[in-house]
């Protein structure tokens, strides 16, 4: 992972980036210094594959930004985290997510409030909607 | 041909055009009001007009002259360009193979944000 990557953005995130929403300025200042998960972009591709053809769909998704993978270890953490997060409503991206930023020690940012309420020790979530 | 169409076809172009019809109908109707002798202009010379304007005020930028590769395989970009986009020394730029035919150089920096646009404009279609 390149030494400058220090934040890891979510869908929500990165969507509410992409339509100018509330919390989107504070996207687009750490975007230069993020990454994303695999994750992540197979949510917006599902999002956008209908509308483009593929080649469409493959410009709109060049962000340019690192993009995560989802290792085993990473699986493995997902897990972890979902006995500590029971109590809240997660979908698998969100979960992947945060296994991600634990694992890689990166500030997820996010403007979904479910994350943003899940506390993990050593894991550090932005909420940009507060 | 196509390139111009689509330059035609610009949504600020097309907006210019808009504009532009609408105002030429109002000094018409003025000129009517008062009695003054005038021609209702035409569409095909709003739009040539339009693209005139578009021309001369924002020329398309390129080099003026072909740059040479040289043994390496480097191309020195024009100051002129270089400054259009605010490139700096040591600035990380991404090549890319466009329609097998171009090269298309981005800014590392401002790949995010013409992600964005394209995102954004993708999702609008939807």
């Amino acid at each position: 992972m390149d030494d400058q990557v220090r934040y890891l953005v979510d869908a929500s995130g990165l969507m509410a980036w992409v339509n100018d929403d509330a919390g989107g300025g504070d996207v687009d200042g750490v975007i230069d210094s993020a990454a994303i998960s695999a994750v992540t972009l197979a949510v917006l591709a599902d999002q956008v594959g209908k509308n483009l053809e593929q080649h469409e769909v493959a410009a709109a998704l060049d962000f340019g930004l690192e993009i995560l993978p989802l290792e085993e270890s990473i699986a493995k953490t997902v897990a972890q985290i979902r006995n500590v997060t029971s109590a809240h409503t997660l979908s698998l991206e969100n979960l992947v997510v945060l296994a991600t930023g634990r694992d890689r020690g990166l500030v997820i940012v996010t403007a979904d409030p479910a994350i943003a309420a899940v506390k993990i020790d050593g894991t550090e979530i932005q909420h940009v909607r507060p | 041909m196509s390139f111009f169409l689509s330059f035609i076809l610009r949504p600020t172009n097309l907006v210019v055009i808009g504009f532009t019809d609408l105002l030429s109908h109002f000094l018409h109707f003025l000129c009517d009001l008062c009695d003054i002798p005038n021609s209702e202009p035409s569409l095909p010379l709003i739009v040539c007009v339009t693209i005139f304007l578009q021309f001369f005020l924002n020329p398309p930028m390129s080099t003026e002259k072909p740059i040479k590769l040289d043994r390496e395989g480097r191309v020195l970009i024009p100051a002129k360009l270089r400054k259009a986009l605010a490139l700096q020394p040591g600035d990380e730029l991404i090549v890319n193979l466009v329609d097998g035919e171009r090269l298309e150089l981005v800014a590392k920096a401002a790949k995010p944000r013409i992600a964005k646009r394209r995102l954004k404009e993708a999702l609008a279609r939807g």
